[in-house]
């Protein structure tokens, strides 16, 4: 059998091998230092990640969390990217869109607002993400604006 | 009761008005929370804020929470993603060459790799452990971390980091090996400097 691979190293950790193979790579492990080192190496640093000790941090840090956010029920806005214009609400629909455009074209002094928005909408992806994804929603309401005015 | 229905209806408990539902869930993935913001950041104040942050964050987003995704999975995303944004905000480089590594921590390491350890480690040993993830690029050490760390399978890194199967099984390949290869140097060398005293 040829030396382990880090493929072979990580199914044997992992179990993630058929009894054959394993027999096959227990057989080589017999007779090779290398290998066996190899693979008690990998044993040991994945026992060290798994046990790692938690981090020593504040006692009070839920009660730091619990005295930041309000006691209520949180703003409530429905999915922004399948929000759909009707004549019911085509004047939410243009005061939104006034309210992301005036958030994307005001400078930094505006950075506040930004980030409630940002806090509110787009929590689960990153800056980057972020920024992709409200460009794409200006555009969208854009256009969408337009399609009212022509109206 | 399965954990992601309790949360659930945790959730929407919250929605309905019960904010201090939301301190279950706090006390619930605190833990989890702050020792992924940890292993990221390599730094206890920066770890701790971030962990609180992200969990702010979530509270003001659960009424986006759609429970496509655990809460547990939706949750590590919101902590992933600020990770890296905290990361790429450092002026400091994130990614430490292995050569950095001081002399001492190659010593602990050392011990480590070459006897194992009985009984948990100390908060010394935990900090050269998070130094030596601080040499993986981000990518490999979201991955490593929240597969060999957190024991999460890799269909929920796939989601959290919003990746295929291929890319985390890569990433991880690549961690792994990384480690691996150092490891094997660092006890080797060792080795042979002692023998040459002897």
């Amino acid at each position: 059998m040829n030396h382990l691979n880090s493929d072979d190293i990580t199914l044997y950790l992992d179990n993630g091998l058929d009894e054959l193979t394993r027999a096959k790579i227990d057989n080589h492990l017999h007779s090779c230092d290398s290998c066996k080192e190899k693979i008690t190496l990998a044993s040991r640093l994945k026992t060290i990640f798994a046990q790692l000790p938690e981090p020593e941090l504040s006692k009070d840090f839920t009660k730091q969390i619990m005295s930041t956010i309000p006691r209520k029920q949180p703003f409530k806005i429905d999915n922004l990217f399948s929000y759909r214009i009707s004549t019911e609400n085509i004047f939410q629909a243009c005061s939104l869109a006034a309210a992301v455009i005036l958030l994307t074209i005001v400078p930094n002094n505006s950075q506040q607002s930004s980030l409630d928005l940002d806090d509110l909408l787009l929590a689960e992806f990153s800056e980057e993400e972020s920024t992709i994804i409200l460009n794409e929603k200006v555009s969208n309401i854009n256009f969408i604006s337009l399609g009212i005015e022509e109206e | 009761m399965e954990s992601a229905r309790e949360d659930e209806l945790v959730i929407k408990e919250i929605l309905r008005g019960s904010g201090d539902g939301y301190e279950f869930l706090v006390n619930k993935y605190q833990t989890k929370i702050r020792r992924y913001c940890m292993n990221m950041l390599s730094d206890t104040a920066d770890a701790e804020d971030a962990a609180q942050e992200a969990l702010v964050k979530a509270y003001r987003s659960l009424a986006t929470f759609r429970g496509q995704s655990s809460f547990s999975t939706w949750l590590y995303r919101i902590s992933a993603n600020h990770c890296k944004d905290v990361l790429r905000k450092r002026k400091v480089k994130n990614e430490l060459s292995w050569e950095s590594l001081s002399r001492a921590d190659k010593e602990n390491l050392e011990l480590l790799f070459s006897h194992g350890h009985d009984t948990s480690l100390k908060m010394e040993q935990r900090e050269t452990i998070t130094k030596l993830l601080s040499i993986l690029p981000i990518e490999q050490r979201e991955v490593f971390i929240l597969r060999e760390v957190d024991g999460l399978d890799y269909e929920a890194i796939a989601q959290i980091l919003g990746c295929t199967l291929d890319s985390v099984k890569g990433r991880l390949k690549r961690a792994r090996e990384k480690l691996l290869i150092h490891a094997i140097e660092l006890t080797t060398t060792i080795t042979t400097e002692a023998e040459g005293r002897i």
